[in-house]
């Protein structure tokens, strides 16, 4: 009798994909693995793309992985480039891409990422208006740029928005910012912080227009005007850039089979509710540790951890991945924006303020719950790591050891800051 | 093996040595700006010890699993095969501080080019054999070169058990 030989496939040739193959080659997986992806181009990182557009970095430098070449030799497996998959059926462990390409699978990882989310208003498909997140992206915004435009419309005041509209400061173009919201960074900051930095970078020329829901976009004869929900209004510019958020890639997926809710719902596994089938990175819906509650963590860390954790278990390795918490840093316009945790929801807030540094601590029940920084960022991990531990100790969930600096680090920085 | 540099708190008396011997051996120098790659905390707090004062001298701890190597989006941030070490390829770093995020112990810092720079294990010391520049000038014996896990490491972590208690749950006080 021969022992039929295990097949694996991963969708989609991000860094959870790619952590996924070299934790299960890593851990002695034998068998054949395929990995389809809609992008021609090697594993690639969303995050550079606006450091290449900005000219920072060299093209050869979005793909951290190296080429294709490098990492099927490596690692050996077999990468379907330009060949989306358009469904996957999980009862019956079988894929399809759009060539018809067929593939049964013993395991399969979905791992096909986030796209940028555009709203369904007339004119967001004028060739004016650019999103960013894929390597085609990077080009098109990287070219645009060469034609120098004078004014540039940035709708959406994220992370990926403030990026944007540091490319193009830098480049001497005007800047408009918009947002729905009444703030800079509506999901990660204070109103508070984000008074702070609006003051900072309105001093270096940035204009704002908050509350602003942006209702259409028209081509002018020089670029575009955009229009807003009950404002007469508008905007004149040569080309918007729409920083709206991203929605998971997950149109081939069967939901009569699937848990799905904003993505994928899967365990600390990685495992989704059919067998053999496992989701991670910005598609999937994992823990997150300070609410309990499972959530999309749109993080390059957390999808090579899921990615991880995924090809782990696939190839035997028993691994858990608890979750994490909402957390970033933004680099921009000569200062540094941190976000920890959840800034909705506290009890108890205190602040300081020294020179350029701002320090602004949530509490809930009596523990740290998320923290705003600008330009600490020296003690930036220590407070998330001490958040994580903390909610870790009260879920009484088994701690690893302790790194020795995070609490010294906080009341380093508060001392600090506090020498005024 | 791997190994480490590790620290006994209760050994060390925050004298300092280890910092200037760190800057010597890696030719940095703070009057030109440059942030040392080993520093030295003091604690007071009656909460955490008996005289209520504890030093803990840190640098890069060369982790097992090490955070900054994944939340860095450049690949600039490595493991050496062999040794073990973490090392940086500053010609990927891109300055976005990512690394100052995931790391527990605050550790990586950044030149005047915007390039991440931190403690190397003393590369150039460890190939040939000699002890890490710290630990050789440590006359207190509380910083060792010690392969993961051994005992220094759960000294560690009941340390960080009764900080944790002494600190996380309360308001620190902006307000004191
Ligand atoms: C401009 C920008 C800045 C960012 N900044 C940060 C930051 O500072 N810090 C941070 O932590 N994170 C940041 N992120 C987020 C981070 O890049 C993502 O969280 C991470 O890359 C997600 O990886 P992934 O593997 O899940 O998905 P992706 O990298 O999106 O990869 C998914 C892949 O799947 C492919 N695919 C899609 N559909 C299909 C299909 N039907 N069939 C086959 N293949 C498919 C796609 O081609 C894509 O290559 C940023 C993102 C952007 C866009």
């Amino acid at each position: 009798m021969r022992l039929e030989q295990s097949k694996a496939v991963v969708i989609g040739n991000g860094c959870a994909g790619a952590e996924c193959i070299i934790a299960m080659r890593d851990n002695g997986y034998e068998g054949d693995i395929t990995m389809l992806t809609s992008s021609k181009w090697p594993i690639y990182n969303p995050m550079l793309t606006t450091y290449f557009a900005a000219g920072k970095i060299e093209f050869a430098q979005l793909f951290p992985y190296g080429s294709n070449e490098e990492f099927t030799k490596k690692y050996r497996v077999k990468i379907h480039g330009s060949s989306p998959v358009i469904s996957v059926d999980a009862e019956k462990r079988w894929v399809v891409t759009d060539k018809g390409l067929e593939f049964q699978y013993n395991k399969c990882l979905v791992a096909s990422g986030a796209s940028p989310f555009l709203p369904h208003i007339p004119g967001i498909d004028s060739e004016k208006v650019f999103t960013m997140r894929t390597v085609e992206d990077a080009l098109r915004l990287k070219s645009v740029m060469e034609t120098k435009p004078r004014q540039v419309l940035v709708v959406g005041a994220s992370m990926v928005g403030v990026k944007i509209m540091e490319l193009c400061h830098q480049k001497g173009i005007e800047v408009c910012l918009v947002d729905m919201a009444p703030h800079l960074f509506p999901l990660a900051a204070s109103p508070q912080c984000a008074a702070v930095l609006e003051e900072r970078l309105k001093r270096q020329g940035i204009r704002f227009r908050f509350n602003a829901r942006l209702g259409k976009i028209e081509e002018t004869p020089g670029g575009i005007r955009a229009c807003f929900s009950g404002s007469e209004a508008s905007e004149e510019a040569d080309m918007a850039v729409i920083c709206i958020g991203v929605r998971p890639n997950l149109s081939f997926v069967n939901h009569e089979q699937l848990v799905v809710k904003k993505g994928i719902l899967v365990n600390e596994r990685m495992e989704t509710n059919m067998p053999g089938l496992y989701a991670a990175g910005d598609v999937a819906q994992g823990n997150n540790l300070l609410t309990n509650q499972k959530q999309i963590i749109g993080l390059w860390a957390n999808a090579r951890y899921q990615g991880r954790t995924a090809g782990r278990n696939i190839a035997g390795k028993p691994d858990k991945y608890p979750g994490n918490i909402p957390h970033n840093i933004t680099h921009f316009m000569g200062m540094d924006f941190i976000s920890i945790g959840d800034v909705a929801n506290y009890d108890y807030t205190e602040v300081k303020q020294h020179k350029n540094k701002y320090i602004q601590l949530f509490w809930k029940d009596g523990l740290l719950s998320s923290a705003n920084l600008i330009d600490e960022f020296y003690s930036s991990g220590a407070v998330k790591y001490a958040l994580i531990k903390g909610l870790k100790k009260q879920e009484k969930m088994k701690t690893g050891a302790l790194p020795v600096a995070q609490d010294i680090l906080i009341r380093e920085l508060i001392t600090e800051v506090m020498k005024g | 093996m791997k190994k480490a540099v590790f620290l006994d708190p209760e050994r060390c008396v925050g004298c300092g040595a280890c910092v200037v011997a760190c800057m010597d051996e890696n030719d940095i120098y703070p009057e030109k700006g440059e942030p040392p790659l080993r520093r030295v905390y003091q604690i007071e707090d009656r909460r955490i010890s008996e005289n209520g004062i504890i030093y803990i001298s840190i640098a890069c701890n060369h982790c097992e699993d090490s955070p900054c190597l994944i939340a860095c989006p450049t690949g600039a941030i490595s493991r050496e095969p062999g040794s073990g070490r973490i090392v940086t390829d500053t010609s990927l770093c891109i300055g976005c501080h990512s690394c100052a995020l995931a790391c527990p112990f605050g550790i990586p810092r950044y030149n005047a080019e915007e390039k991440m720079y931190k403690c190397t294990l003393c590369g150039d010391r460890i190939s040939v054999g000699l002890e890490p520049a710290c630990v050789r000038v440590c006359f207190q014996e509380a910083l060792s070169l010690e392969s993961a896990n051994d005992f220094q490491g759960k000294k560690e972590k009941a340390l960080m058990e009764s900080l944790i208690k002494a600190t996380s749950q309360k308001r620190i006080g902006f307000r004191e």
